[in-house]
């Protein structure tokens, strides 16, 4: 069942709407050609994937040319420069950079895409319509996003998390037991490119230990995220990591509840109804509406006495106590899943485990 | 390592002493330098920007234990899993750093 889950999270699509921006774009006066702003791109992105993945393939729908020459006051020049000059020029220049943008937020190129949907969408609006996200050529936000120019950027970000993440699990980094760079960069190739089994195969590797033992800690980022009013766009307001076991001193192991409260105190009760044990790959098929039926909950008040409510020992219906939704892979996980689990089972192509928490709105 | 969770965060303004120490043949930084206090709650991003500037170099590889971590990760946080307590009840963050890309 678990090697089901996992085949599962990795087949997991998001459906996105990608539009020039237009103001990138401007309408050229001497362009016959119909304006590139005006259409849109539809992808199924992988929850596992990163948004540069998509880079080539949009920069080639909306030919954008990624070598582009652009002066210093922004004018396009003539691209009838000879061969070698061009080259001189391009070496100077950047490559062009896309970034993307979800309602004035610049989304960051080194969070799963999975993540940043489950973090940033979640109005009632968007259920079953695509995420719609605006493909930027120009200005790239150097204060929001950490610097990029090229996937290369990408990879190595994403090999040295991945190698954190291995240190976190196995408390130490040994660098033979991770395999050598060329094994990882396999696990790389398997992402980049939807190949399942050259991930998995090098991915139950790192997600193994010896005798079969539990990891040493729970490697997870855990974003807050929040919205202001309750039609605001959502935020994420805050990005946590530390240290934190999947067993306690007896050996015990801790479930996402002890994760919860420690983080966040006893001020919350959570959406993710602890009776049901539903995390399989039967009932969460359709990643995207497990996600979404979280912000049903969030909205409809009428449902919240339906819910079983986690309480730090005394039964709270006053609603003194704000409620959150605690998210992973765009599922609720029930609050008794053991760390452990989620950390061998729903983590990213990273080998962390994204955790996403939805604080209520504020007024 | 439960002793080790709750000061870091939850007093986002305490102090992290961080060093630096030149690996895989990286210029030294004078004996003055080699420290530096920086606030846990800020970005790793500028630590490295700081030791750029100190070094006037653009392209900097920054680790701490062999790896090299995110730019966004706060001091806090990267104290937490790879600081050091010291006898004072503070935290030490070792930083190693090279020109050339010392570690994958």
């Amino acid at each position: 069942m678990d090697e089901a889950v996992e085949r599962q999270l990795w087949t997991n699509r998001v459906p996105i709407a990608f539009k020039l921006s237009e103001a990138d774009e401007p309408r050229h006066g001497a362009s016959s050609k119909p304006r590139r702003t005006d259409t849109t791109c539809y992808m199924m992105v992988p929850r596992m994937a990163y948004l540069p993945f998509a880079s080539e393939a949009l920069a080639s729908f909306f030919s954008i040319d990624m070598l582009e020459i652009i002066g210093p006051d922004g004018s396009h020049q003539p691209s009838s420069l000879q061969a070698s000059e061009l080259e001189a020029q391009v070496k100077e220049q950047q490559p062009k950079v896309l970034w993307f943008e979800f309602k004035g937020y610049p989304l960051k190129w080194h969070v799963p895409v999975g993540v940043l949907f489950d973090a940033l969408t979640g109005d009632i609006d968007d259920v079953g319509r695509p995420w719609e996200i605006t493909v930027h050529t120009k200005n790239f936000p150097a204060k929001a996003l950490l610097p990029y120019s090229t996937i290369e950027d990408l990879q190595r970000h994403f090999l040295c998390r991945l190698k954190e993440a291995c240190f976190i699990k196995q408390g130490t980094l040994n660098l033979d037991e991770l395999g050598d760079v060329q094994t990882l960069k396999r696990l790389w190739s398997g992402l980049l490119y939807d190949n399942y089994n050259d991930f998995q195969d090098v991915n139950q590797h790192l997600m193994s230990t010896p005798d079969n033992n539990w990891f040493k800690q729970f490697p997870f980022c855990l974003y807050m995220t929040a919205r202001t009013g309750d039609t605001g766009p959502w935020e994420i307001t805050q990005m946590v990591r530390e240290p934190f076991g999947v067993a306690d001193d007896e050996g015990m192991p801790l479930t996402l509840s002890d994760l919860l409260s420690v983080l966040l105190g006893g001020g919350f009760t959570y959406t993710n109804a602890t009776a049901t044990t539903d995390v399989d790959a039967d009932a969460d098929d359709d990643d995207d509406n497990g996600g979404d039926d979280g912000d049903d909950d969030d909205d409809g008040t009428e449902d919240k006495d339906k819910k079983v409510v986690m309480t730090a020992g005394e039964d709270n219906d006053g609603g003194e106590k704000q409620q959150v939704s605690v998210i992973v892979q765009g599922v609720e996980p029930p609050l008794d899943t053991p760390l452990q689990w989620l950390a061998a089972h729903m983590s990213h192509a990273d080998n962390f485990c994204h955790v996403i928490v939805r604080l209520p709105s504020t007024p | 390592m439960a002793d080790r969770q709750t000061p870091v965060i939850s007093a986002p303004h305490t102090e992290v002493l961080v060093t630096f120490t030149a690996a895989a043949g990286a210029p030294q930084l004078k004996e003055s330098k080699r420290k530096i206090k920086v606030k846990s709650h800020k970005a790793f991003q500028a630590v490295v920007q700081h030791l750029q500037k100190l070094l006037d170099k653009k392209t900097l590889f920054v680790y701490i234990n062999q790896i090299s971590p995110s730019l966004d990760a706060t001091i806090g946080q990267l104290a937490a899993f790879y600081g050091h307590v010291t006898a004072k009840g503070t935290y030490r963050l070792p930083l190693q750093y090279s020109v050339t890309p010392a570690w994958g």
